[in-house]
């Protein structure tokens, strides 16, 4: 229990914390670099290659919304008061999603494939959690595509929602 | 798991007969049209467009996607979608059927007698047929066999759940069912299961059945643990013994008076911090008297291991899997459970 409260504790999992102006725990801080890092990274490979293999989902925009992946992961966690975990937990079903469907984290599809996890998240992981249709708000979707995305999204993923505590702690230990 | 799957629910089922309603929809007896198998569907609308799929059919499926290979937990088949008559999504969770649960079960021996097995009456009569009041008999051996084998496994479903993180916070005999002539125990209804393996901000205290609610979420403790099931587990107990709650309370004062007028007003000494809880305040002291004022039928072994799952203070009360080690369960026949 000493090393995963250290996990948590470094990773600001726990109470909130005052150490960055933001307020944004560290581990969303460096959440949010690994996938705008990741985001470069794709679309420089998906250009050179020039294999379109990225296949178009309903997680696509028909262009890419103009927030960065950092800001919009900052509204989304300001409006939707949940646990900091909730989206260490969406980036694994993020990951889960990709294994499975194939595809690439881009521009394009990045803000909605983040607001779909995070929503499924809270709705797995927190006891207080909001509509649907607040979601959609907070995302700038309508609730329609809000409710078709998370469909889609858990029959992907076959329901698999559970994460263990082995596999959440060694996200947390690349994130640190 | 299908989304479009060659068959549509309705076209692989037929409805039999509605047996339950819940939240989210209705529960039906359906027959799968190409194997002949028997099955319940739970229908679970998603009319409600605002809130899309409800957490608790979120994290029922996810949870028992996990744990439906354990004998005690009930068995989830598939998932299908589908849509109604007003082209509204529903989803359709397939669940192994099971005739009863242990709510109606424990209502049917506090009517009668008559819902005992007949190959068991069999037995019974081959070995005693010359018992005076036969139904009386028949009621008190007949539970005095399947309580031990209820009993034990219930633990062993619960200890299965807690031991894959999974915290039920709804065990009461409506969630638990049965099979009338196997005496198969399951684990059902997991819509308010929650992992533990994640750190969170804060859990409700809205869980737990009054009854069956442990005096630690009844007095606001912010994080609880796999204790609160064990609570359930020991009513539960209780319950099948007597046939009728233990603590049954209508509001939640009550039901914390319930509790300390049978098991003593908790202190610092026998429950440390129990005056530090957020809903902790001046309650009439009472002390604690014997659970077998409360608890008459049950012999010397079952009050003990009844009192270790009503422990006031959660970390001393006896885990699921400490309990099928009790020695209460030591002269059952454990090869079939």
């Amino acid at each position: 229990m000493a090393i995963k409260s250290e996990t948590y504790k470094s990773l600001e999992l726990g109470a909130p914390s005052k150490s960055h102006a933001s307020g944004t725990p560290l581990v969303l801080l460096n959440l949010s670099s690994n996938w705008e890092r990741s985001i470069l990274k794709n679309e420089k490979l998906l250009l050179t290659t020039r294999k379109k293999n990225d296949p178009v989902t309903i997680f696509h925009g028909s262009k890419a919304p103009n927030l960065s992946v950092t800001h919009y992961m900052e509204r989304i966690l300001k409006y939707s008061h949940c646990s900091p975990s909730c989206f260490v937990i969406a980036q694994i079903y993020m990951d889960r999603f990709f294994q499975k469907k194939g595809g690439y984290l881009t521009s394009f599809n990045a803000h909605r494939l983040l607001i779909t996890s995070v929503m499924v998240a809270v709705k797995f992981l927190d006891d207080k959690y909001y509509s649907n249709a607040y979601y959609a708000k907070v995302g700038g979707v309508s609730t329609e595509e809000m409710n078709r995305m998370e469909l889609e999204f858990l029959f992907n993923l076959e329901f698999r929602l559970f994460v263990t505590t082995e596999l959440f702690l060694k996200y947390c230990e690349k994130l640190g | 798991m299908e989304k479009t799957g060659v068959l549509s629910a309705k076209e692989a089922f037929e409805k039999l007969e509605k047996v339950g309603e819940g939240t989210y929809g209705k529960v039906y007896r359906a027959r799968e049209k190409a194997t002949g198998k028997i099955v319940a569907l739970k229908k679970t609308r998603l009319h409600e467009d605002e809130e899309g799929v409800p957490p608790t059919t979120l994290r029922e499926v996810s949870i028992l996607r996990m744990l439906s290979r354990d004998p005690h937990v009930v068995r989830l088949m598939d998932v299908k979608q589908g849509q109604n008559k007003e082209g509204k999504t529903v989803l359709y969770l397939v669940f192994e059927y099971m005739d009863t649960d242990l709510k109606k079960f424990i209502r049917s021996f506090r009517q009668s007698g008559e819902t005992i097995p007949p190959h068991i009456i069999k037995v019974i009569l081959s070995i005693c047929p010359s018992i005076f009041n036969i139904r009386f008999f028949f009621v008190h051996l007949f539970l005095s066999i399947w309580l031990q084998s209820l009993m034990y496994q219930l633990c062993k479903g619960v200890a299965f759940c807690h031991g894959h993180g999974i915290l039920h916070r709804d065990l009461k005999p409506h969630n638990l069912l049965m099979d009338r002539k196997t005496m198969m125990l399951k684990i059902a209804d997991l819509g308010l299961a929650r992992a533990f393996t994640v750190p969170i901000k804060k859990y409700t205290h809205e869980i737990l059945t009054l009854w069956y609610r442990a005096p630690e979420v009844l007095l606001g403790a912010t994080h609880y643990s796999m204790a609160v099931d064990m609570w359930s587990v020991g009513c539960i107990f209780a319950e099948l013994v007597t046939k009728q709650a233990l603590f049954p309370g209508d509001s939640e004062l009550q039901q914390l008076l319930h509790i300390f007028r049978l098991l003593g007003t908790p202190n610092e000494d026998v429950w440390p911090g129990v005056s530090k809880l957020m809903n902790w305040h001046e309650y009439p002291q009472w002390n604690p008297q014997s659970l077998s004022t409360a608890v008459p039928s049950l012999d010397e072994l079952g009050l003990d291991l009844l009192s270790q799952m009503l422990k006031y203070e959660p970390s001393k009360r006896i885990s699921a899997k400490k309990a099928m080690e009790h020695v209460y369960f030591d002269d059952l026949d454990k090869r079939h459970l």
